[in-house]
Order: structure tokens, then C-alpha cells, then sequence
């Protein structure tokens, strides 16, 4: 078994190991640092800034710097951001759980949606009507071509005030369900989802196992749920991970649009800052999940298909 | 099929509209008229000093410029840009696909560069980029970091269903005809694998330009787009980050009405194709 997991898993060490380097060398080469803007205060003595700088962007090189920083991140420490004044890893901590409501509340609306509309599709094949039908195809085709970022500012124009996600914050701060935000994430990914689901839920249900349990007596809706969608696993697993990295990335957006206080928002200040322990500490943190993502679906994959576990 | 004439016609009117349109444009896409800020289309918007009648048929937007003429130009730079990043990300997908279904030397490397830059965030890498390159990168810089970014993250998907599609076309009985016949991997891949892909080929060019133009439009609104005051349907669309102004600029949508009809006849070709192909 571990034979077979290995090859997977060294490409995805691989991923983080790029991304790292990837995030620190080029916030490391921003120009302009954290500091840029004190040079402009009048009240900031050059030699504060020099002391400043001496102790929290020593002038070496960049390797040097990031072996420092990937000694003190293995303790916990991603260093200090200067943008917020606070820990990155406070930052981190605090920004992370909104953010992961956000993408796991919208993958499972986007997923539970498309697979629900794709078993319809499958088991109304014969009955509904062909105008229906193609204005689905038109529909779906229609939203696939909306830009999220119209979407959003559409959510933001016609919903209601009181589902704005900003203004339902508990006294405490604690963040509430995003619901809006997640529906917006949802709905430009329910093409993807749908299509998927119906063209893998199409192809298994052509498969004599279906006709057997068909002609066996049992509901096409049974047969659909227990014996055509189990067979669609194989196919969507490794979609249902790589739509994660994607609502991932598209949270940024729709974050950033819609002001859910979450990690995407977090990496947009960064940049416009040149944060540089921050940009380090969000491409850390992003790659991770989306390689634990894909290990997870390659894991799940391995034990939903016999197949893969044979030899 | 029945979709493929469909997106064919459309996508030519467009790239027609893309070519000729700025030629036509009745005022320059920087000039401003600071009289007319935010004002409806109309035909007789009143006069210029030298008596001509000021028309904008489009409106203008927030800082008096012609909607007409932007979007006549937009038009050209986003379709132009989602062209070059889909494009790009063919020219990687398509020789590693069918490189890897002929010879093993190939297919390993490529399988794990696949595999790792599926996982890697590429909005952050997008947003790292865009922080080390200066604030006044000139946009030809920009559009090169976008059209390279865009190729490497999104080659692989393409190249894995290549690979898929031209092993098993290796299965079939004239591949196995041609290679006892001793024909050489290259010619494989020109005479026999490569015709036969290219429905397919057309099919992810369609998906990848549609994802590259809504890309687009996305990172505008977020600043990380085509920077003013050159004009694209994308940072033409970004001032309405205030959502305000779609209730009193409605013509401000206009980016819409290009993008929108492209965009949904593509999609209904490409979704058609790609059922047609895999089932």
C-alpha cells in the first residue's frame, strides 16, 4: 500500500517545497520593504530605521534569510508583520477559520448541488422535455461565462443588507456563517460541478450493472444512488480536491469584494504592503491545505477503488 | 456539433469587431470630456468650441471617457490577452501530452511536473509576482507575467487528457500498422496522433480561453489586471466595485454585452464537444 501511495506523495512534497521558495524569494525581491513608508515621517530618525531594519530585515541573502525563517517557522514563529502589527502566526490563526468556512461551506453547497441536479438529469432523461432540457444546457453555459468577480458585486447589489456577511459579525467579532459570500463561490463553480457529475453519473449509468439491477425490479433512483454514483467516485475525487485549490484561489475575490475577513483579503493587503513574513506565511499556509487536499482525495480514491488497492 | 458553426461564427464576428473596431472609434480611449463625467448615452451630448456635435453612443464613464471607444479597444487588448494566455498554455499542454504517450522518457517527468503544479496556489503566486514587479511595470511586463503564470498553472489538466486521449488511440489498429511498419515516434505523433486530437485540442483551447478572459476580469477588479489607462473589458468592468454606480451608469455594463455572448456560445460548444469526445 505504501508502494502505491509514495509515487503521489513525493510530487505533492515537491509542490510545497517550490511554493515556499517560490513566495519567499519573491516577496524577498519586492522592491521597497515594510519600512518604505517611515523613510517618508518626518518624526522617524534615520537611525531608528536603520536599527529597525538591522533587526527585522538583516541585509543578507536571501537563502540565508529563509533557512533563519524556515528554522524559526518549524517552532511556530513566521516572523513579524509589519502591515498589521502583530505575529504572523496571530494573524494566520485569527484570518484561517473564516476562510474555511467560506471554502468548505461553498465546496459543499457547489458539490452537493451539482450532483443533485446531475442524478435528476440522469433519471428524468426520458420524461422532461427537450425545451427544458436545452435551457438547462443554455443555463448552465450562461452562468459558466458570468465572471465570479460580477457575481459578487451583483450578491452585493441586490441581496438584502442583512445577508451581508461584514455586518452579521457577533458583538465578540467571532464571524458568523458566510452564507452569501459562499453562494456566490458556489453558484460560478456549479457548472463546473454539474457537468462533471453528469457526464460521470451518464457514463456509469450505460453499464450492465445498472441494467442487471434495473431489470432486477428496483427504482431507478435506487439504482442511480447505490450502484450508477458509487462508480463516479473513481472520476470525481480527484475533481472534488482540485475544485478546493480552486475555490481556494477564487476566495481571494470574492473576499476581497464581498469583505469577509478571511485569509484571501489578508494576502491582497500583503502584497500592496510587500509584507514579506506574511506572503511567506499565506503561500505556507495555502499550499499546505492544498496538498493535504489532494493526499486526502488520493486516499479516499485508493479506498473507494479496489482496483488501486490489488496489487 | 451543432454548436461548433454556432461558436465558430461567433468567434469570428468578434475577432473581426477586435480587429476592425478600434479603427473606428470615434474619440481616443484616453481622452478625456470633462463636461460629460458619468453622462448616458446619447446622440447630441451638446457642443465642442469649434461648434461639432459630441456624440457618445455608449456613455461616458467616471472620468468623462467614451465608453464606445474603450470597449472598441478593450475589446482588442482582452481578446488578444485571453488568446495569448490560452495559446501559451497549449503550447506547453499539447507536446507534453502527446510526447508522454509515445515514449516513457516523457511521460514520468511530465506526470510529476503535472502533479506538482496542480497543487501549487496559484493566486498567491500570481499576487507574489505582481508585489516584486514595480508599481509602474509597464503593461507589456504585466501581460508577459499573466500570459506565463496562467500557461503554467493551468497546462496540466489539458496535457493529462491529451496523454489519456492519444494512448489510447496507440491501442487501435492502424497505430500498431503504422509502427510495424517501422515508423519513427515523430511521425507518429505528426501523421496519426495529432489529426486525430485536434477536435479535442480545439475543445480545451475554447475552456482555457473562456477561464483566461473571466481571469481576467477577475484580477482587474482586485487591481492586478491590464493597468489604466489602457482599456480591457476587465478594468473597464473594476469601477463597479462600487456597486452603486450600476444603478445610476447602467451603460458601464456594456464590457457585458461583448463578453457575455462569446462567452456562453463557446462554453455551449465546448461542453457539447467535450461530451461528444468522452462518451
Amino acid at each position: 500500500m505504501l508502494a502505491r501511495l509514495l509515487p503521489r506523495i513525493l510530487p505533492r512534497l515537491t509542490t510545497l517545497a517550490i511554493a515556499l521558495l517560490l513566495g519567499f524569494v519573491l516577496a524577498a525581491h519586492a522592491p521597497g520593504d515594510a519600512f518604505s513608508d517611515l523613510e517618508l515621517d518626518p518624526a522617524i530618525s534615520p537611525h531608528t530605521l536603520a536599527s529597525l531594519r538591522a533587526r527585522y530585515a538583516p541585509d543578507q541573502p536571501v537563502g540565508q534569510r529563509l533557512t533563519a525563517w524556515l528554522g524559526a517557522a518549524s517552532h511556530g514563529d513566521m516572523g513579524y508583520s509589519f502591515t498589521f502589527h502583530r505575529p504572523v502566526t496571530t494573524l494566520l490563526r485569527e484570518r484561517t477559520p473564516s476562510t474555511a468556512r467560506l471554502v468548505i461551506l461553498a465546496w459543499l453547497l457547489a458539490w452537493s448541488l451539482g450532483v443533485g441536479l446531475a442524478g435528476w438529469a440522469v433519471l428524468s432523461r426520458s420524461t422532461a422535455g427537450a425545451v427544458l432540457r436545452s435551457s438547462l444546457v443554455l443555463a448552465t453555459s450562461a452562468l459558466a461565462s458570468l465572471p465570479l468577480a460580477m457575481l459578487a458585486i451583483a450578491a452585493l447589489l441586490w441581496a438584502p443588507v442583512q445577508w451581508l456577511p461584514s455586518l452579521l459579525m457577533a458583538p465578540d467579532n467571532t464571524p458568523t456563517w458566510p452564507w452569501l459570500p459562499a453562494a456566490v463561490l458556489a453558484l460560478a463553480f456549479l457548472p463546473l460541478t454539474y457537468l462533471q457529475c453528469a457526464n460521470a453519473l451518464a457514463l456509469a449509468w450505460e453499464k450492465d450493472f445498472v441494467l442487471t439491477a434495473l431489470s432486477q425490479g428496483h427504482r431507478p433512483r435506487y439504482v442511480l444512488w447505490r450502484h450508477a454514483f458509487p462508480n463516479t467516485w473513481d472520476t470525481l475525487l480527484p475533481l472534488a480536491a482540485l475544485t478546493f485549490a480552486q475555490l481556494l484561489a477564487d476566495a481571494v475575490i470574492v473576499e476581497t469584494l464581498l469583505n469577509w475577513p478571511g485569509i484571501g483579503q489578508l494576502a491582497v493587503t500583503a502584497v500592496t504592503e510587500h509584507d514579506v513574513p506574511l506572503v511567506a506565511g499565506l503561500v505556507l499556509l495555502t499550499s499546505v491545505v492544498v496538498v493535504a487536499t489532494n493526499m486526502l482525495a488520493d486516499f479516499l480514491q485508493f479506498l473507494s477503488n479496489p482496483r488501486l488497492r490489488m496489487t | 456539433m451543432r454548436f461548433r458553426r454556432l461558436a465558430a461564427t461567433v468567434a469570428l464576428v468578434w475577432l473581426a469587431l477586435a480587429t476592425l473596431g478600434p479603427l473606428l472609434a470615434p474619440y481616443s480611449y484616453r481622452a478625456q470630456d470633462r463636461d460629460l463625467i458619468l453622462h448616458a448615452p446619447c446622440m447630441r451630448c451638446g457642443m465642442t468650441a469649434d461648434g461639432a456635435a459630441r456624440a457618445h453612443w455608449l456613455g461616458t464613464d467616471d472620468l468623462g471617457r467614451d465608453v464606445l471607444s474603450r470597449l472598441l479597444l478593450g475589446t482588442r487588448i482582452s481578446l488578444t490577452l485571453a488568446i495569448a494566455m490560452a495559446g501559451g498554455a497549449l503550447a506547453i499542454a499539447v507536446p507534453v501530452g502527446l510526447w508522454s504517450a509515445v515514449s516513457p522518457a516523457v511521460d514520468v517527468p511530465g506526470r510529476i511536473a503535472g502533479e506538482v503544479v496542480r497543487g501549487l496556489p496559484w493566486i498567491f503566486v500570481l499576487l507574489a509576482v505582481r508585489s516584486a514587479l514595480p508599481l509602474n511595470a509597464s503593461p507589456v511586463t504585466l501581460v508577459l507575467a499573466l500570459v506565463t503564470i496562467f500557461a503554467a498553472a493551468t497546462w496540466a489538466v489539458p496535457a493529462w487528457i491529451f496523454r489519456g486521449t492519444a494512448r489510447a488511440l496507440m491501442q487501435r489498429e492502424f497505430m500498431a500498422a503504422a509502427r510495424a511498419l517501422g515508423a519513427s515516434r515523430r511521425y507518429l505523433i505528426y501523421r496519426h496522433l495529432w489529426p486525430n486530437l485536434q477536435p479535442l485540442v480545439w475543445t480545451y483551447f475554447a475552456f482555457l480561453f473562456i477561464a483566461a478572459a473571466l481571469a481576467e476580469v477577475s484580477l482587474s477588479m482586485i487591481g492586478l489586471g491590464i493597468p489604466e489607462p489602457l482599456p480591457s473589458l476587465g478594468n473597464m468592468l473594476a469601477v463597479l466595485r462600487n456597486p452603486s454606480l450600476i444603478q445610476h451608469a447602467w451603460w458601464l455594463l456594456a464590457p457585458l454585452g461583448v463578453l457575455l455572448p462569446l462567452l456562453t456560445c463557446l462554453n455551449l460548444y465546448a461542453f457539447s464537444e467535450s461530451r461528444r469526445l468522452s462518451g
